[in-house]
């Protein structure tokens, strides 16, 4: 009898899944490894777009749409990148897509004051840990999210993939279509204003 | 000219693209060193946090998503219902049972409960009643 193969021997989350590059035979097989992966990558995904549009439930939905593109271009993965790095340039695009669409940006400014007030709260959980620790981790979040608010998109998407998601220069290069140089001055000039926004300056 | 890191020197150590010389100004320095540890604290303070959101945020959505749930949970679920339902047709075209031994035991067990129930003398006495001469000698005294 044949020893049951792990869909994931491997969970390393960069790591690219051979079902992707081989192409499998089954769809419903397919289908499953897709569930893993979603299972996977979902929260990875969610917590950049959230960090990137700042309004949950335009997160949750542009979350869901990174994963049916990633469904349906999956095909055309070739597995040169891992699946994370190929589901980030997929969320990359998909961020700067709705932050470019004009038409809304009346709509997220009226939003995002109220929005930022209360998901402190609500992404902060209050289990286990003492008030004065709470308001502690609050601030310091709030210091980075709103350090971050004032960034370009591109500095954002930059910053947080590198602080956030922990990709290489070279990964972050691949998800966003920048050159690493270019990446580096926008990642240099990222952290300069964090820091600045967040009052450590010189 | 400052003694401490520039606010680029600072970034740069921040991305760990300083030069050794900056590193080591970096670590040595307490003003410096205290910078960057709170900066790279507040980092990693957010990262951990926006982990553990997306982490609660993503869990319900999975668990209720049609294709996570496996196929023998729905393959149970049917036959649950296909036996559910057969139950009543089946006892309509049973013809009706016979009496179950375990009823007739029952019955049995009533009936001796009546009985000691009503017995004139309790169960005890009833040994020593069996030593006592009958009446009928008596009459024949």
């Amino acid at each position: 009898m044949a020893e049951k193969r792990p869909l994931y021997g491997c969970m390393e989350p960069t790591t690219t899944f051979g079902f992707i590059a081989s192409g499998m035979e089954s769809p419903t097989a397919e289908i499953q490894d897709f569930d893993r992966v979603m299972q996977l990558y979902w929260p990875r995904v969610l917590r950049f777009i959230m960090a990137s549009v700042r309004d949950r439930d335009v997160a949750e939905t542009l979350t869901q749409d990174c994963f049916w593109n990633a469904y349906r271009s999956r095909n055309g993965f070739r597995g040169d990148s891992s699946v994370n790095t190929w589901l980030m340039r997929i969320a990359v695009n998909r961020v700067r897509k709705y932050v470019r669409n004009r038409r809304l940006q009346f709509w997220r400014q009226m939003q995002q004051s109220t929005v930022d007030a209360s998901v402190m709260s609500e992404m902060v959980r209050d289990r286990g840990i003492s008030p004065e620790a709470r308001t502690l981790i609050i601030e310091q979040v709030q210091a980075v999210w709103g350090a971050t608010k004032n960034l370009s998109e591109r500095q954002r998407t930059v910053f947080l993939l590198r602080f956030m998601e922990d990709m290489t220069v070279h990964e972050i290069a691949e998800a966003t279509g920048l050159s690493v140089n270019s990446l580096n001055v926008h990642l240099f000039r990222a952290v300069r204003a964090v820091r600045k926004s967040m009052g450590r300056t010189e | 000219m400052s003694n401490h890191l520039s606010q680029d020197q600072m970034s740069r150590c921040a991305l760990g693209q300083a030069t050794s010389e900056e590193q080591f100004h970096g670590r040595n320095c307490p003003q410096c060193s205290a910078e960057l540890i709170a900066f790279t604290k507040a980092i990693s303070t957010f990262q951990v946090v926006m982990k553990d959101w997306a982490e609660r945020k993503a869990d319900p959505w999975l668990e209720k998503t049609p294709s996570s749930v496996s196929w023998s949970r729905w393959a149970a679920a049917g036959v649950a219902v296909v036996v559910l339902a057969s139950i009543p047709i089946y006892k309509h075209q049973q013809p009706q049972p016979l009496p179950h031994p375990q009823t007739k035991s029952d019955e049995l067990l009533m009936q001796e409960v009546a009985a000691h129930l009503s017995r004139p003398l309790p169960m005890s006495m009833e040994r020593v009643m069996v030593l006592l001469p009958a009446p009928e000698s008596e009459e024949v005294r």
